[in-house]
């Protein structure tokens, strides 16, 4: 029995997944050490700059992922899948890497193999959370340039989210908050990075900011065209699970 | 009266919150008739010290009780207006609250938006006030005010006023991601009857001039791609997702129209003709449908109770064919009625007037045949294509790659498939697919099957588009 033991992070994943890989096998079991290693799972990247990897820490560690025979479609699909966060992800995830050895670059073109149609399964479900939040997301305005904004995402697309938020609001500090994860990625206006976060002691919102919630709530309310009312399309484009943390109260 | 408000307007007045609102709720009801609020087909990299972006795909940041996409803050300007068109529910004779913003209020309402990610940027169209100049002089000055004083780098769709200047139409192209002049009525005799202070030329000269000036500004490399796909940057480092700080460009997003359905008798045919030129002569990037509510009690139009929305619906489909799919309007139209169908989308309409055309062959056939294969989006066929380089496809294989078989299935054909024993005979066709064809009771997403599929920029297309 060989079973690796991993921190949580994808890197340490691939860390601990490439001698096997190298020598055209799988590990038996792939265990994590604990629940989510937010530290590593981060990319740090200063604002304007795109040279991110894709899971951690600096440009050397790309080292890692070059691997020939593996593209970086395949490492995007494999990042991505890796934080839906779905039971034994770890394992799908090392039989589509070995897949992608055997076929030399070309895998994902076998879209009929369940190994690479489940992880391209995962990938889009991440990516397309990861699409509804860029638009879902709600910062209030908390100190003087200071934003927070919370979340409760299917899976853990917090890394992946975070640097368009660092590419849109560079000048502004923001703090968004995964409730469920209990982790929050913190912006500085220099480098992004996330930290384990329980829960949120924000402060009571000020009078600018009920303002500009109560003109979004009013907005909101008369852009929509009375003589086509249709609130189960609106359901079905903003699931009630993301409710919540809105500042609009769809539904009326 | 419209003059003292105009004079108030032109100040620097700054309301109140509360006033603000009142504004607000006036000007974006006013604004919701208009469908054009899209804000994709652009892409705008951040200076250093600015605020925000435009992401090629566009976004959706919420959607309205109507089940529309909100993207931006789309409001009038002000609904006082000078003129007096038929269908418009802002016209000078109708008896309704009216208001003005100031270009500052209106500039920190956008950045208030902005900044707590609520909206992608600014949607700004205007009732006239004065005249057509000044109109588009205080667009304008709000304009100026969020690009030059807030370093605001989002999203701005601004509306040309017909009539106004070309200096000032050129200077709004600099300052928009996109211009529109909205057409409104598909034909000369409707815009005569209807919108008689509008003429031809005042719509088509400014869409000529934009279309010019964004061919003369806009170096051919650096104009917009429609596919781009922003996901993340792993391993690599992509220098050229920012656009240079200084651009010499003029409407990157390109500029666009709207017509509205309903209110006056062309067919099916002749206002997806008039798209289709608009595309071609004009080069425009988007043309929008509105169906026509009726608010206004005239003689000149129908009495029409419901809006028209299931005929909206079938012209974005048809646009869709053309702007994508490759087909022409006369190939739509061809062996038939110049209408669309009720029960069908126009792709299926196409296929059971053209049977010779299929079955087509999943191993053998090209991509454009595929493409026309009810029920075949981008994303299957793409697929489709890739898969079968590697290994011959059956019909199971086809499952499994997640194309949809409830209409394929009768015009493909595959090892495995039974589409030739049916002998496709349109008739009997139409009520088999009949059976399977959910009624449309309100906007699909085009092609659902392909929605999440990892060609975003089409899914959020369809997504903003309103369909
Ligand atoms: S010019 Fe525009 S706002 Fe004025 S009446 Fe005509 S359509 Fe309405």
């Amino acid at each position: 029995m060989q079973i690796i033991r991993y921190d949580g992070s994808f890197y340490g994943l691939i860390s601990a997944l490439v001698p096997f890989l190298k020598q055209h096998r799988l590990p038996d079991a792939i265990e994590r050490e604990n629940e989510r290693q937010p530290s590593l799972a981060v990319a740090e990247a200063e604002p304007q700059t795109t040279a991110v990897s894709v899971a951690g820490g600096n440009l050397h560690d790309a080292e890692l992922f070059r691997i020939p025979g593996i593209s970086r479609e395949t490492w995007q699909n494999a990042w991505y899948a890796f934080l839906s966060e779905e039971k034994n992800i770890e394992l799908r995830l090392a039989r589509y890497l070995l897949l992608a050895l055997e076929k030399r670059g070309t895998v994902d073109a076998y879209q009929t193999d369940e190994r690479v149609r489940s992880i391209h399964r995962l990938a889009r479900q991440v990516s397309v959370e990861r699409h509804r939040f860029m638009g879902l997301l709600r910062f209030r305005s908390i100190g003087a340039n200071l934003y927070y904004a919370s979340i409760s995402s299917d899976t853990f697309v917090l890394p992946v989210l975070a640097p368009f938020f660092v590419r849109r609001f560079a000048g502004q500090q923001w703090i968004i908050h995964d409730r469920r994860r209990e982790v929050a990625a913190v912006y500085n206006l220099k480098t992004w990075t996330i930290i384990e976060r329980k829960s949120a002691d924000i402060p009571p919102d000020a009078s600018e900011e009920i303002a500009a919630q109560h003109l979004w709530q009013c907005f909101f309310d008369s852009i929509a065209v009375r003589e086509r009312l249709n609130l189960a399309l609106q359901q079905k484009c903003i699931p009630k699970k993301y409710w919540h943390d809105l500042i609009e109260k769809p539904g009326r | 009266m419209a003059n003292e408000i105009a004079e108030n307007v032109a100040g620097h007045g700054h309301g109140s919150w509360v006033a603000v609102a009142d504004k607000l709720r006036i000007l974006s009801a006013a604004a919701r008739y208009d469908v054009s609020c899209a804000s994709s087909g652009s892409s705008r990299g951040s200076p250093a010290g600015s605020l925000g972006n435009v992401v090629p795909g566009g976004i959706c940041h919420s959607w309205a009780a109507d089940g529309r996409c909100i993207s931006l803050l789309k409001v009038l300007f002000t609904n006082f207006c000078v003129y007096d068109c038929a269908y418009c529910m802002n016209r000078r004779s109708n008896d309704i609250e009216r208001a003005a913003f100031s270009p500052s209020e209106l500039a920190d309402l956008t950045i208030s938006f902005y900044k707590r990610n609520y909206i992608e940027g600014l949607f700004l169209s205007s009732g006239i006030i004065k005249n057509p100049d000044y109109t588009m002089e205080l667009l304008i000055r709000c304009v100026k005010l969020l690009r030059e004083n807030h370093g605001f780098a989002g999203y701005i769709h601004l509306k040309a006023i017909p009539g106004a200047d070309p200096d000032l139409i050129f200077q709004a192209g600099k300052l928009a991601d996109r211009l529109s002049v909205n057409l409104e009525l598909p034909s000369q005799q409707s815009l005569n009857l209807l919108a008689p202070d509008k003429s031809k030329a005042s719509i088509f000269g400014p869409m000529q001039r934009i279309r010019d000036w964004s061919l003369e500004y806009n170096p051919p490399a650096g104009r917009q791609r429609l596919v781009s796909y922003s996901g993340i940057t792993a391993l690599t480092s992509s220098p050229a997702r920012h656009q240079p700080a200084t651009r010499p460009v003029f409407v990157p997003g390109g500029q666009s129209t709207q017509l509205i359905i309903g209110a006056s008798p062309e067919d099916d045919r002749q206002i997806l003709t008039l798209s289709e030129s608009l595309y071609k002569k004009m080069q425009l990037k988007r043309v929008y449908y509105s169906a026509y509510v009726s608010y206004n009690h005239d003689s000149r139009l129908p009495d029409t109770q419901s809006p028209p929305l299931l005929r909206e619906h079938r012209l974005y489909q048809a646009d869709w064919l053309l702007r994508f799919y490759h087909f022409s309007v006369d190939e739509l139209f061809e062996n038939g009625p110049p209408l669309l169908d009720n029960d069908f989308d126009p792709k299926i309409m196409w296929a059971l007037r053209h049977p010779e055309f299929f079955p087509v062959d999943v191993n053998r056939a090209d991509f454009e045949s595929l493409l026309r294969v009810p029920g075949l989006g981008m994303i299957s066929a793409r697929r489709i294509v890739q898969a079968r380089r590697v290994g011959r496809l059956n019909i199971e294989d086809l499952a499994k790659l997640g194309v949809v078989m409830k209409r394929a299935r009768y015009f493909l054909a595959a090892p495995g498939s039974d589409s030739g024993s049916l002998g496709l005979d349109p008739t009997r066709l139409r009520q088999r697919l009949l059976a399977v064809e959910p009624p449309v009771l309100k906007p699909k997403q085009l092609t659902f099957e392909d929605m999440t599929g990892f060609q975003p920029e089409i899914f959020k297309d369809a997504v903003m588009g309103q369909f």
